[in-house]
């Protein structure tokens, strides 16, 4: 049974496990050898590798501390790119309109929107997919009283869930990744449920049900592995997703405080300036999250097409 | 299916043609940025309920641009005893029905101004000085008042007049149109809440023959919208002008900006009452438990950080003034002498050491996002100067106002950014609701968010809202003034928003400083 | 299946239940409309008693057992910034909002599943690439910006499409529609088209997603071997295939898609329950805010059972009776 063989285990768990008969030592080079393939996928990597450094890097190489409200002029607002400001600044990406030097607006937003966009997504996966599965594998009462918070939750647009959070707790990035994380975990216990309800009725699972294998055995090995790709599918379209929701949330007037902007809010405060030609103040920090989100995207195709194992060739 | 919304449509009229065709010479369409959403002109003082009154109906007098009373459907008013007005009212003027106007429809518009039920905003403190109205003939009224009530023209001047004969009405009969009948300039054709709404011209207006056969007014709120429309040339004036578009709009031919100084003031509210402030921390952090906000030294500090100027130029694009009190030139009660504090951070130095405060203290300052424009932007432009000249800023935290004005009302925050707009004809009204001495029973103080408690500004204020004589309850009112910023800096006045507008061809404005968009003020060219 | 339809719907009043019970809590932990909206040139007595007439000043739960006795009659109450019904308040906006949130789906329905099956069936070919990197566009973009620029390109530098309002409406059933005029259609091209392009991309991805699984499975590639032409293989193994996922997100999404309508609705001047909702969070218009989510939940309870029954018709495996 092709389904059932060749099931490699995705990152999270750190830990691959193979069918008994194909157990080689190589297995990680062969999963580094698959990854390379892509040319698309080591680019996107290579990528996101380089933003990690500079946003760790941050501190050191911004030009200025883009948080630190002294270090701002207002008089050196709005400049464009390669300007120098009043007090002699050098600024390679202009200013928005607090003065704020743009590279080290974006390095530092960088932060702020990757520990939301990937913090959310991972807790929220997390949870959600463990429930999900308990749903599906279990059904009765728990699948009921799980399905019943999904409805709830789900039928909460989110973005007013999110609106409501944000209000009533106040701003700030640990709140609006609360504010994900409750907003996202039943798409991924939709999701997880979805595909385990589906593959719980093959065959492989009702023979492994008559051997008598531990339930939480089967949920592990079986249910879940079958669910990773439609997981990670979700999980990158979700990080994707929870850096324009805050973009959304800022713009709307909640989201992270407007002294400390993520890439979003940058992105969100520059948009009132797009009609008037300033557009690095919008289009520059766009272009960054831009950039972040497609090679998030590239890697997590590339992950979910050799991790997908209906995809062996 | 609601039962007024099928009438408008009924009555056959959509709104169509956004896009194709210029309007005519004699049309005019307008984008506005706040929408109607009630159309029953007693209902809320909001703007949501009351900015095509003016079209609509009339009042009793005009406000008018130097913010003097102006006969309107009153011809003259006089106080006959301490607690008696007495009003002539102008004859031959009639409804859009065609009813005749009388001395009736004042008594009942005020009464019904004064009773809506439900309202989160009521009408009711413009006429909560009426004792009873007394019609003496069909074009003269009597008004008893409680109290000796110099401004009663000031407030009851503000309620709309609509027409008795429509007797017990609700605020549905007037969004069906059926109730919605004034004497104003436009005659209501159709409107859909919060969408738009078209207007005819009403002939036979008292004022004289209107300018615009048809008016078609279209609710946008949000401002890159308004513009776009404007340029697509889908409107032919715009109102609330975001300042960051304003350089590129008057780059774009045929396009005009029409702008004037507003009597909407942004100030900062500062503590002057807990001992240990919510959000004052000493210079590293820590919570601090004197609160340097009450020595008036410290305040006086502060507004020498605060660079006016290059906010008013830099963030709003100099489409803001510079403000040093409460009131704008020609508004009984303005102060000559009060001029908005220059930038002078060695001052603010010394002042700080003498207070005792030579390495400063913390302070977060608040902010409402979505009330003023760029309120956000201003206060962090403010936040960087405060910071440089010595005082740690903790944060600047700025929330949706739904959640601001009840925690700023209820005294939360420590150094806070409010906006408020005072149109009448001076500022008594503003100075007692707004800075006098917090006191419920007395009904004084009302907004006085920050507490400020001084006697002496107390009872000229108290002297000025009893004072008939117009010079000599200006002159108090003036005096107050000088002891509320001049002596006390009891709030930092910081700029004074301007109201921008923005024509295509064809189309003029008339800006002013009440920030009313009607259609009055639009002006074939 | 009668009783499954019954505990469905029985928990759905639960979920109305529990909805309105956390709005209550919501907005009363953020505040009260009076406070927001009050003259600034009332006293306290005059707050007091607006306050007071509203029902703010009693408790909690008796001010939502009230709200709860009234609905039961049918009356969710006034709308404090309308002064009228909360429910008309929303009915006369439903329609725009449903248009809109139907042409958003049609169109990344449309655009979704061709282009979806092209990279699925073709992964290595540069149309493909291009189809999958421009689709991460989709969703990455935060949409209030992609709105903007959608405007300033074709509404301010192009002049081809208007960029605010609903254009001309005709009334059908009682309600106004813009879909049924040409002016109208131009109206809601733009934002249709911003309201779409996440949906598009999720579309389009799970597309791909599923007919390059189901092209590996045995059975396809047992169909291929006995010969079956490639385009009944396609158009009947692989579309019934994908068909779970993309129900599923389409289904599910419609809801969210109603919601999300409040950034394009601002965006675009669309007189919709999305600008609305947002307008009554401002000013904690309770009824309104309330009325808008038993709306959704409604309709999400719906969209719900539609997308289960559904499962059962295009996947016989998935039985509903015997689970919850």
């Amino acid at each position: 049974m092709t389904t059932q063989s060749s099931v490699t285990r995705p990152v999270p768990s750190k830990r691959l496990s193979v069918p008994i008969d194909e157990r080689e030592p190589s297995l990680l080079r062969l999963f580094f050898l698959d990854f390379i393939r892509s040319k698309t996928a080591v680019v996107g990597l290579i990528v996101i590798t380089s933003i990690i450094v500079a946003v760790v890097l941050a501190p050191v190489i911004a030009p200025q501390d883009p948080y630190d409200l002294s270090q701002l002029n207002i008089l050196d607002g709005r400049l464009p790119p390669g300007s120098v400001g009043v007090d002699g600044n050098y600024y390679l990406l202009g200013t928005d309109g607090q003065g704020r030097d743009m590279l080290s607006g974006i390095l530092f937003g960088l932060q702020t929107s990757l520990l939301v966009g990937v913090g959310s997504a991972f807790v929220a996966a997390i949870i959600g997919s463990i429930l999900g599965l308990l749903a599906a594998y279990f059904g009765g009462i728990v699948e009921t009283l799980v399905m019943r918070f999904v409805d709830l939750q789900l039928s909460f647009p989110t973005i007013l869930t999110g609106l409501m959070i944000l209000a009533v707790m106040g701003k700030g990035i640990v709140n609006v990744i609360l504010a994900l994380i409750i907003v996202e975990w039943a798409i991924y216990a939709r999701t997880a449920r979805a595909s385990a309800l589906a593959e719980r009725r093959r065959e492989y699972i009702e023979a492994a049900e008559t051997l008598a294998l531990p339930k939480w055995r089967i949920v592990l090995r079986h249910l879940l592995p079958n669910c990773i790709p439609a997981l990670i599918v979700i999980a990158t379209i979700q990080i994707a997703h929870a850096i324009a929701f805050e973009a959304t949330l800022s713009f709307l007037g909640l989201g992270v405080p407007i002294t400390e902007p993520s890439l979003g809010l940058l992105v969100a405060n520059g948009y009132r300036y797009m009609l008037s030609g300033d557009y690095w103040i919008s289009f520059l920090p766009g272009l960054a999250l831009l950039i972040t989100i497609v090679s998030i995207n590239l890697v997590g195709d590339h992950l979910r097409d050799i991790l997908n194992p209906k995809n062996k060739r | 299916m609601n039962a007024y919304l099928k009438r408008v449509l009924a009555a056959g009229v959509v709104l169509g043609a956004l896009g194709g065709a210029p309007a005519l010479a004699k049309d005019l369409v307008m984008g506005r940025s706040t929408p109607q959403t009630v159309l029953d002109p007693h209902f809320t003082v909001q703007p949501t309920g009351n900015a095509m009154a003016t079209d609509l109906y009339d009042g009793l007098v005009f406000f008018g641009e130097d913010l003097q009373l102006y006969p309107a459907l009153a011809t003259s008013w006089e106080p006959i005893d301490e607690l008696t007005w007495e009003i002539k009212l102008r004859p031959n003027v009639r409804f859009h029905n065609g009813a005749k106007f009388t001395a009736k429809d004042i008594e009942y518009s005020l009464k019904r101004a004064g009773s809506m039920p439900n309202s989160p905003s009521p009408v009711t403190p413009q006429v909560a000085a009426v004792d009873e109205v007394e019609v003496v003939d069909d074009l003269t009224v009597r008004i008893k008042t409680k109290v000796p009530t110099p401004l009663l023209m000031n407030q009851i001047g503000e309620v709309f007049i609509t027409s008795s004969e429509f007797g017990d009405v609700d605020t549905a009969d007037f969004n069906s149109g059926k109730a919605a009948v004034g004497t104003g300039p436009y005659r209501l054709v159709s409107w859909i809440p919060g969408e738009a709404a078209e207007l005819e011209a009403n002939p036979e207006w008292w004022g004289g023959q209107p300018e615009f056969e048809n008016v078609t007014v279209k609710f946008i709120a949000d401002s890159s919208a308004r513009v776009a429309a404007l340029l697509s040339k889908q409107v032919d004036v715009i109102d609330a002008v975001p300042s960051e578009d304003v350089d590129f709009l008057r780059g774009q031919s045929g396009v005009e900006i029409h702008s004037s100084p507003s009597v909407r003031l942004l100030f900062l509210y500062l503590d002057l009452v807990n001992d240990n402030s919510p959000f004052v921390t000493d210079h590293e952090g820590r919570p601090l438990d004197i609160n340097p906000l009450k020595d008036v030294r410290v305040r006086k500090a502060l507004s020498k950080l605060i660079d006016r100027e290059a906010i008013t130029d830099h963030v709003f694009a100099r489409l803001a003034t510079p403000a040093g009190q409460v009131a704008v030139e020609g508004q009984g009660g303005y102060s000559k002498s009060l001029v908005p504090d220059q930038y002078d951070p060695d001052a603010a130095k010394v002042l700080l050491a003498e207070a005792g405060y030579p390495d400063g203290f913390g302070l977060t300052l608040h902010c409402a996002t979505d009330r003023d424009v760029n309120t956000a932007d201003a206060i962090q432009a403010m936040a960087q100067m405060i910071a440089r000249g010595g005082i740690r800023i903790n944060a600047v935290d700025c929330r949706p106002y739904s959640v601001y004005s009840a925690e700023a009302t209820k005294g939360e925050y420590s150094a806070f950014m409010w906006g408020r707009s005072d149109k009448r004809p001076d500022t008594s009204l503003n100075l007692r609701n707004g800075y006098m001495t917090y006191d419920i029973d007395a009904g004084v103080g009302a907004w006085n968010r920050g507490r400020y408690s001084n006697r002496e500004f107390d009872n000229l204020v108290q002297l000025a809202l009893q004072e008939f004589d117009t010079e000599k309850r200006y002159d108090l009112l003036r005096q107050a003034t000088e002891i509320l910023i001049g002596e006390d800096m009891a709030i930092l006045p910081v700029y004074f928003l301007n109201a921008t507008w923005a024509t295509r061809d064809g189309f003029t404005f008339d800006a002013n400083k009440k920030v009313e968009t009607s259609a009055q003020h639009v002006h074939a060219k | 299946m009668l009783i499954w339809l019954l505990r469905r719907l029985l928990q759905a009043a639960l979920v109305l239940l529990a909805m309105t019970a956390l709005v209550f809590i919501g907005v009363n932990v953020i505040g009260n409309p009076v406070d927001i909206m009050i003259s600034p040139d009332a006293d306290q007595e005059v707050r007091q008693q607006a306050i007071s007439a509203l029902g703010f000043d009693k408790p909690l739960w008796e001010q939502y057992l009230i709200f709860l006795k009234n609905a039961l009659n049918g009356d969710i109450g006034n709308s404090y910034v309308f002064n009228q019904p909360a429910l008309d308040v929303i009915m006369q906006r439903l329609p725009a909002t449903l248009e809109l949130a139907v042409a958003a789906l049609i169109l990344s329905v449309l655009i979704g599943i061709p282009l979806g099956l092209i990279a699925g069936l073709y992964p290595e070919i540069a149309v493909s690439r291009v189809i999958m990197t421009v689709s991460i566009l989709g969703f990455s973009l935060p949409s209030f910006w992609v709105g903007l620029m959608l405007i300033m390109l074709f509404s301010v530098m192009l002049g081809w499409l208007p960029s605010i309002g609903q254009g001309e409406t005709v009334e059908v059933l009682g309600m106004r529609w813009s879909f049924l005029t040409w002016d109208g259609l131009k109206h809601m091209f733009l934002p249709a088209l911003n309201l779409s392009l996440y949906k598009i991309s999720m579309v389009l991805r799970l597309t791909r997603a599923g007919t390059s699984e189901t092209l590996h499975t045995e059975y396809i590639k047992f169909a291929r071997a006995k010969g079956l032409s490639p385009v009944r293989i396609v158009g009947v193994h692989v579309l019934k295939n994908i068909m779970i996922p993309v129900v599923t997100v389409v289904g599910l999404g419609f809801g969210g898609t109603i919601a999300y309508a409040v950034v394009t609705e601002t965006v675009f001047a669309w007189p919709g329950t999305g600008k609305l909702i947002i307008d009554s969070i401002n000013v904690l218009d309770r009824p309104v805010i309330v009325a808008y989510l038993m709306m959704i939940v409604t309709i999400f309870v719906v969209i719900n059972l539609l997308v289960d029954l559904s499962y059962t018709l295009l996947d016989p495996r998935v039985r509903l009776g015997d689970r919850g």
